[in-house]
Parts: C-alpha cells; sequence; structure tokens
C-alpha cells in the first residue's frame, strides 16, 4: 500500500511534478557520474605521484646506514636495498645521483636514454647498453661544512624522471653502489610497507616525514577537491529541498485527504518520503551506471598521456558517502516538509 | 435504536477580525441515530460546514461533549480516533477530494486499501459501488477526466465502500449545476440507505435538505427541528 503510494507520486504527472522529478533524477545522475569520475581520475593521479614519492624519492621506509640484511630478514618479500645519494651535474643537467644496490626494483621513467619515455626497472637499466658517456660533478661535503666539487667520468644508461608533475618533478641518474665514493651516506630502503613505528633504536623514518611537505600539500589538494564537490552536492540538496517543498505544497490536501480517511501519520509521511527516495535512487543509479560507462574513454585518454595503464575504477567510499548524504537530506527534508503540511493540511480542507 | 452521534452543548468560536471572538456554535445540540438521514439546513457561514467537522473529529469544539459511534470523543487516543475514521465514518467533501493521480477505481477502493483490504477484494468492492453509483465505465479515469458530478459520486463511492456506520457530507452538490446536482443527491441518499450507513449531509438547498428523515435548521448558533 505504502509503496504503491510512493511509486505513484514518484513520478506523477499531476502539475509539473513528473517533469520535476526527472530533472532531480538527472541533477543527481550528472552529479554523481561526475563526482565518480572526479574522485577517480584524482586518486589516479595522486596515487601515481604518491606511488612515484614512495618507489623513487624517499620509499616508504628509510633507516640510516646499512641494515638491508637485518630488515630483509624481519619482513621478507618486501623489497630491501641499500643506496647513497647525491647532487651533481651530468650532461648539464641537475640530477640527484643514486648510488645503489641490484635489489632496486626500479619503476622510473626514462626522460634520456635508449628506452625513453619507458618504465624501467633497476635490472633493466642495468642490462641496458651504456649510452650516456658524461662528466659528472659531484659535491660532496668538505670540512667545516663547505661543498667541494670533484670530477668523474662516469657511463649511465639514461636519466630518469618520476613524472609527478612539473613543480615536483626531479631528475635521476643511477650508479651501481659500489661505484659510491666514500663520504655519502649509505640508507637502507623497504619498499611497500612503513615500519617506521614498529623498529625501534634505528631512527628510521617514512616517506610521509621525509616528504611531509609535499605529501600535506597533496592532501590539501585533494581536501579542495572534496570541497568543490561537496559544494556541487549542496547545490544539489538545495534544489532537491525546493522540489520537496513544491511537492508537499501541491499536495497538502491529498495529505489530508489520507488522513482524513484513517491512514497514520506515519504511514502517510513513508509514503511521500519513499517517493523521493525512489527518484534520488534512479538518480544514484543512472550516475553510477553513466560513470562504469565514460570511465573506460577517460582511462584510455590518461593512458594516452601519462603511457601508464589508467585503470580507473569507481571510488566506492565516495560514491557511498555522496549517495548517503544525498538519501539523509531527502530523509530531513522530507520529514520538514511534511510535518508543516500536515499541521496545515487539514485546516485547509476545513476552510480555516 | 442507538445513537451512532450524540453532540451535547457544543460551543465553537473563532478570533473576531475586530477583537473578540466570534460565536459561531452556541450549545448545540444533536443526536442521530444507526441509519437515520438527517440534514442540516442554514445559511451561508452560519456554522454549519464547522459543526460538520467538530462532529467528524476533524475538528475540537470549545466545549461540550461528543459521542461517536459509542466512543466518547474527548477520551479517544489518536489511535482510536484514526480507528473511527478508517472503519467508523465516511465524508464527503463539497470540492470533491480525490487523489488525483488514482483512477476513480483506485480512489474509491483506498479506505479499504487503508483498512487493510486485500487489493483484489478492494478493488472488486469498490467496483461495485461505482456501478451502483453509474460510474463502472468510468472506473479506469483519472480525476482529471471526469465531470464534477462524476468526481462527487466517486467521492460518494469511497465515503460509502466499506459500509461506515456514519458518513458526513458537507454541501456535497454546492459546486455542481443543478441537474448534476439533483443526481448526485438522490445517489448519495440512495446509496447510503443501501448501505444502512447514517448520513448527516448540510446544504443550503431546502429541496436537498427536505429530503432527509430529519431535516434541522442551524440558526444563531442552534439547531431546531424544521
Amino acid at each position: 500500500m505504502i509503496l504503491r503510494l510512493a511509486f505513484r507520486y514518484s513520478f506523477s504527472s499531476i502539475g509539473r511534478h513528473r517533469e520535476r522529478s526527472f530533472r532531480l533524477a538527472f541533477s543527481v545522475a550528472v552529479s554523481i557520474a561526475a563526482v565518480i569520475i572526479v574522485i577517480s581520475i584524482m586518486e589516479f593521479l595522486q596515487e601515481g605521484r604518491l606511488d612515484r614519492i614512495r618507489a623513487v624519492r624517499s620509499f616508504d621506509t628509510v633507516i640510516p646506514g646499512d641494515h638491508a640484511e637485518d630488515i630483509s630478514s624481519m619482513y621478507p618479500g618486501f623489497p630491501v636495498f641499500a643506496y647513497g645519494e647525491t647532487d651533481a651535474l651530468l650532461s648539464g643537467h641537475a640530477v640527484k645521483l643514486r648510488f645503489i644496490d641490484e635489489d632496486y626494483d626500479g619503476g622510473l621513467i626514462m626522460l634520456a636514454g635508449n628506452q625513453e619515455g619507458l618504465v624501467v626497472s633497476y635490472p633493466v637499466m642495468l642490462s641496458l647498453p651504456e649510452s650516456h658517456s658524461a662528466s659528472l660533478l659531484l659535491l660532496s661535503k668538505g670540512r667545516s661544512g663547505r661543498m667541494l666539487p670533484s670530477s668523474e667520468d662516469v657511463s649511465i644508461s639514461g636519466i630518469y624522471t618520476t613524472e609527478m608533475g612539473r613543480e615536483f618533478d626531479e631528475l635521476y641518474a643511477f650508479l651501481p653502489i659500489e661505484m659510491m665514493p666514500e663520504g655519502i651516506d649509505v640508507y637502507t630502503a623497504l619498499k611497500g610497507k612503513d615500519i617506521s613505528s614498529a623498529i625501534e633504536g634505528m631512527d628510521a623514518i617514512s616517506w610521509k616525514e621525509s616528504e611531509s611537505a609535499l605529501y600535506s600539500a597533496f592532501m590539501l589538494e585533494k581536501m579542495m577537491m572534496y570541497t568543490v564537490l561537496f559544494l556541487l552536492f549542496i547545490i544539489i540538496a538545495v534544489s532537491m529541498k525546493q522540489t520537496i517543498r513544491i511537492f508537499y505544497r501541491e499536495r497538502r490536501s491529498e495529505i489530508s485527504e489520507l488522513l482524513i480517511l484513517g491512514m497514520e501519520r506515519s504511514r502517510v509521511r513513508l509514503s511521500f518520503l519513499l517517493s523521493f527516495l525512489i527518484v534520488l535512487a534512479i538518480g544514484i543509479a543512472l550516475g553510477y551506471l553513466l560513470s562504469i560507462i565514460l570511465l573506460p574513454p577517460a582511462g584510455r585518454y590518461l593512458d594516452s598521456i601519462f603511457h601508464r595503464g589508467a585503470g580507473l575504477s569507481v571510488p566506492y567510499d565516495g560514491f557511498m558517502i555522496l549517495s548517503l548524504f544525498l538519501l539523509i537530506a531527502a530523509l530531513l527534508f522530507s520529514a520538514a516538509e511534511s510535518r508543516k503540511a500536515e499541521s496545515t493540511a487539514l485546516e485547509e480542507v476545513r476552510g480555516e | 435504536m442507538s445513537d451512532v452521534l450524540r453532540l451535547e452543548n457544543v460551543w465553537k468560536s473563532f478570533p473576531s477580525p475586530s477583537g473578540g471572538r466570534l460565536v459561531i456554535l452556541n450549545g448545540v445540540d444533536l443526536a442521530v441515530k444507526a441509519g437515520e438521514v438527517v440534514s442540516i439546513e442554514g445559511k451561508s457561514g452560519s456554522g454549519k460546514s464547522t459543526l460538520l467537522y467538530i462532529a467528524a473529529l476533524l475538528s475540537t469544539p470549545d466545549s461540550g461533549s461528543i459521542s461517536i459511534l459509542g466512543h466518547d470523543a474527548s477520551s479517544l487516543s489518536l489511535k482510536d480516533m484514526l480507528e473511527i475514521r478508517r472503519s467508523g465514518t465516511g465524508f464527503v467533501f463539497q470540492s470533491s477530494l480525490l487523489l488525483s493521480d488514482f483512477t476513480a477505481l483506485e480512489n474509491a477502493a483506498m479506505p479499504l486499501l487503508i483498512q487493510g483490504w486485500k487489493r483484489k477484494d478492494a478493488d472488486e468492492r469498490a467496483m461495485e459501488m461505482l456501478s451502483m453509483l453509474g460510474l463502472a465505465d468510468r472506473s479506469s479515469h483519472r480525476p482529471d477526466k471526469l465531470s464534477g458530478g462524476e468526481r462527487q459520486r466517486v467521492a460518494i463511492a469511497r465515503a460509502l465502500s466499506s459500509a461506515p456506520p456514519l458518513v458526513f457530507a458537507d454541501e456535497p452538490t454546492g459546486s455542481l449545476d443543478e441537474k448534476s446536482a439533483e443526481c448526485v443527491e438522490e445517489m448519495l441518499l440512495s446509496a447510503a440507505r443501501t448501505a444502512g450507513s447514517a448520513l448527516v449531509y448540510v446544504t443550503h438547498n431546502p429541496d436537498f435538505a427536505s429530503m432527509a428523515d430529519r431535516t434541522l435548521l442551524l440558526s444563531e448558533g442552534r439547531l431546531s427541528d424544521v
């Protein structure tokens, strides 16, 4: 009975209600699809950047000194390696020169070299012909904190970039750790797990600590994006409130009729609430379908730009939160408007 | 026969635009027996509709007592009141208030569905009522496709579909042309008598008023026999 009333009222052809319901469902669908796609792209971009921070710039956990064997035995299955790095000038480029052992699994984009544009792992890097013969200008700490230059001829397979975005990018060149000059500090890196708080007495730091400014900037960017999306939903909520208000105003006499026929207030309220929830559910489902249709081409487009498999997926957390937000808003608006309508419905019938 | 409705010393006033209060009902007494048809006549603004709404528990008096279907209205809980509205009374308004998204059949079946009838049984009973009121061929039409007289007949079918012991009608033909009004008047009385329901209706039409078993006149806030 309640469902029957609700279905009938959802897309009632009386007045302009059907048009308003379709408009509301459509705007909810478009908003949901927009939010899903934007969040999905944003997460893809941010995940890519964060992955690169963890893969190249800082690694998940970094421990001063060479503890590779100890950490490997403590966390089997995770890549662990020793490395050292210093700033250098290489063929006119300012680069981070990283001396790294062969357990490093790479994951960088070759910027210049014979495999340009490819994502390569370190073993692949090592197997590549040494195409760049360059004069390396090392800057090392001398006495009294002064930086002392020294020059050395080296052969490298290429210069690599992180591709995190122009403002965050750094160039890297790699050499085997055996070639590392004295005076450069050695670190142990673990990828894939933040164990900084799990191990004591080793001064381990996580990638979030070592890249705190960058991490905060990403989080701020994310928050701003969510704020903009939230504002979009506020606009939808306001439009929904307006539709609900008009609907109840137009249906006051029918509410009073149902009450006079002996229907409980709670059932009357539920009927009208369900009618809005049906419209919303249709809008949400359509939005979900629209995003499922649009995500693959968006992924292919990103892939053509970033050259890495952009398998965009529905961010279910965000989708659920926003859907819930709309449903709760409909519930609250409907409850408030039905209360108002009920209080005046019988008076209107009585002509008071 | 027992009274299905009894009003004793009922008073009702409204705030007056010039301040103070305008007394509409001035100690009204009314008793209606089961199956009895009672009309209340009176000038426009005499308080006929107000009296009807109070009697149907759709409004409350300032003072006085109401007994409806053996229940003292002052001691009724909201749930009991709903139960009386659901299965004890029917109401026909001047402007046929119908659910605009539902067909004539669905409107007539609505009180039965609210009472918990199965849809098939409710539809059968509603169809019986519509046929009795000459609307069998209009059962699938929505109110906006019906004439004023037809809408009012649907409202009568709805009020009487569950054969409630007591039916109220507020100027049921007030918004109809003369020919439609006559048809609706006859059908209302006939349907109420067939269903065995007591009927209390208000009208300012003396001819329609005289069709009742008993006619009362509301004047200066008091009821008197005509």
